[in-house]
C-alpha cells in the first residue's frame, strides 16, 4: 500500500509528540518555578525582615547575637522584597527570552 | 541551599555524633563501591575538584535578596558528578565553610547529609526526565526536586534533633521551620533556574559531561 501524501509518517508523529512533551514540560516547570515565588513571597512576609542566620535562630528560638557580622565573601545588604521579586521576575523572563532567542538562532544557522 | 545556620551547641553532643556517624557510613560505603567499580578515575576526580572549588565559592557569596541569602549548587554537583562523587563534594564544602566560620563543626555532619540528598535526588531526578524532556526543564526540575528534598530533610534533623536552650517546643519549632522552608522555596526557584541555565550550557560545551 502506498503512502498518501496526507499521512505523516511516524518518525514524524513520534518527533512531534516528543516536542509537545517538551513543551508541556517547560509549561509546568514555569507555572511551577512562579507559584514556588509567590509561596517564599508570601512566606517572606510573614516572617520578620532578617537576615539568613537571625532568621534561623528566631525560628529556632534561639534569640542570640548572630554569630558573625560578615555573612559570607561578598556581602551586599538591603531590604526591599518587593523590589526582589520584580527584579528576580525580570531577569529570569530577560533570561529565558536571551536563551530562546539564542536556541532558534542555532537551530536556524 | 538547605543548610542548618546554628552554631556549635544548638545540637546536643549525642544528636552531633549521631549525624556524624550516619555520614562517616555513607562517606566510607561510597569509597567501597567507588573503589571497586573504577580505582583509576583521574577525570572524574580532576572535574570533583574543580566542581567542589565552584560550589564552595558559590556558597560564601551572599545574595542581596531576602536579607541574604546563598546558593549550593548541590543540585548542579548531584546531575554532573552522580551521588558518589557529588556525596564527597559537598562533604568538603562543608568542612571547608566550617573551617570560615559558616555553620558549626559539629553540624558538619547534618549539614553534609542533607546536601547528600539534595545531590542524590538531584541526580535521579535529572536522569528521570533527561530523554523526556530538554536539558534545561530537566534541571530546573531536578533541582527544584533535590531542593525541596532537601529542605524536608533539614526540618526532619532539626525537629528530630532539638535544640539546646530553646524556649520553644519541637511542634513550635517545627511550625517555624515550615515557614523558613518557604523563603526557601524561593531561594530553590533561582537556584534551580541557574541550574538549568548551567546545564544547559555544559551540554553545548561538554555533553560528554552528561552522557556519563
Amino acid at each position: 500500500m502506498s503512502k498518501g501524501l496526507g499521512q505523516i509518517s511516524y518518525p514524524i508523529r513520534r518527533q512531534t509528540k516528543n516536542l509537545n512533551e517538551a513543551r508541556m514540560g517547560q509549561v509546568i516547570l514555569a507555572i511551577l518555578v512562579v507559584v514556588l515565588i509567590f509561596i517564599g513571597y508570601w512566606a517572606l512576609n510573614r516572617s520578620a525582615n532578617q537576615d539568613i542566620e537571625e532568621r534561623f535562630h528566631s525560628a529556632v528560638g534561639l534569640d542570640q547575637a548572630k554569630e558573625h557580622d560578615v555573612q559570607g565573601v561578598l556581602s551586599v545588604e538591603g531590604g526591599n522584597p518587593t523590589l526582589y521579586l520584580f527584579l528576580f521576575i525580570i531577569t529570569l523572563a530577560f533570561g529565558i527570552a536571551v536563551y530562546y532567542v539564542a536556541g532558534r538562532r542555532r537551530a536556524l544557522g | 541551599m538547605a543548610h542548618i545556620h546554628l552554631p556549635d551547641g544548638a545540637f546536643t553532643i549525642e544528636w552531633v555524633a549521631v549525624w556524624w556517624a550516619i555520614l562517616l557510613l555513607v562517606l566510607i560505603t561510597v569509597l567501597f563501591r567507588m573503589r571497586r567499580k573504577d580505582p583509576s578515575n583521574l577525570s572524574g576526580i580532576a572535574i570533583t575538584a574543580m566542581i567542589t572549588a565552584v560550589s564552595f565559592a558559590t556558597f560564601q557569596i551572599s545574595l542581596p535578596l531576602l536579607g541574604g541569602v546563598h546558593l549550593n549548587l548541590t543540585p548542579l554537583v548531584g546531575i554532573l558528578l552522580g551521588p558518589g562523587l557529588g556525596i564527597l563534594s559537598v562533604f568538603i564544602v562543608n568542612v571547608f565553610s566550617s573551617a570560615i566560620g559558616h555553620g558549626g563543626w559539629g553540624l558538619v555532619g547534618a549539614n553534609s547529609l542533607i546536601n547528600s540528598v539534595e545531590v542524590s535526588l538531584s541526580y535521579l531526578t535529572f536522569r528521570l526526565l533527561n530523554g523526556r524532556f530538554g536539558t534545561f526543564s530537566s534541571g530546573v526540575g531536578a533541582a527544584l526536586v533535590g531542593l525541596l528534598a532537601g529542605s524536608i530533610a533539614m526540618i526532619v534533623v532539626i525537629v528530630v534533633s532539638g535544640i539546646q536552650g530553646s524556649a520553644l517546643t519541637r511542634s513550635e519549632i517545627f511550625s517555624n521551620l515550615i515557614l523558613l522552608a518557604g523563603v526557601n522555596l524561593f531561594v530553590a526557584a533561582i537556584e534551580g533556574t541557574v541550574t538549568g541555565f548551567a546545564l544547559a550550557y555544559v551540554k553545548r560545551l561538554r555533553p560528554d559531561l552528561l552522557s556519563n
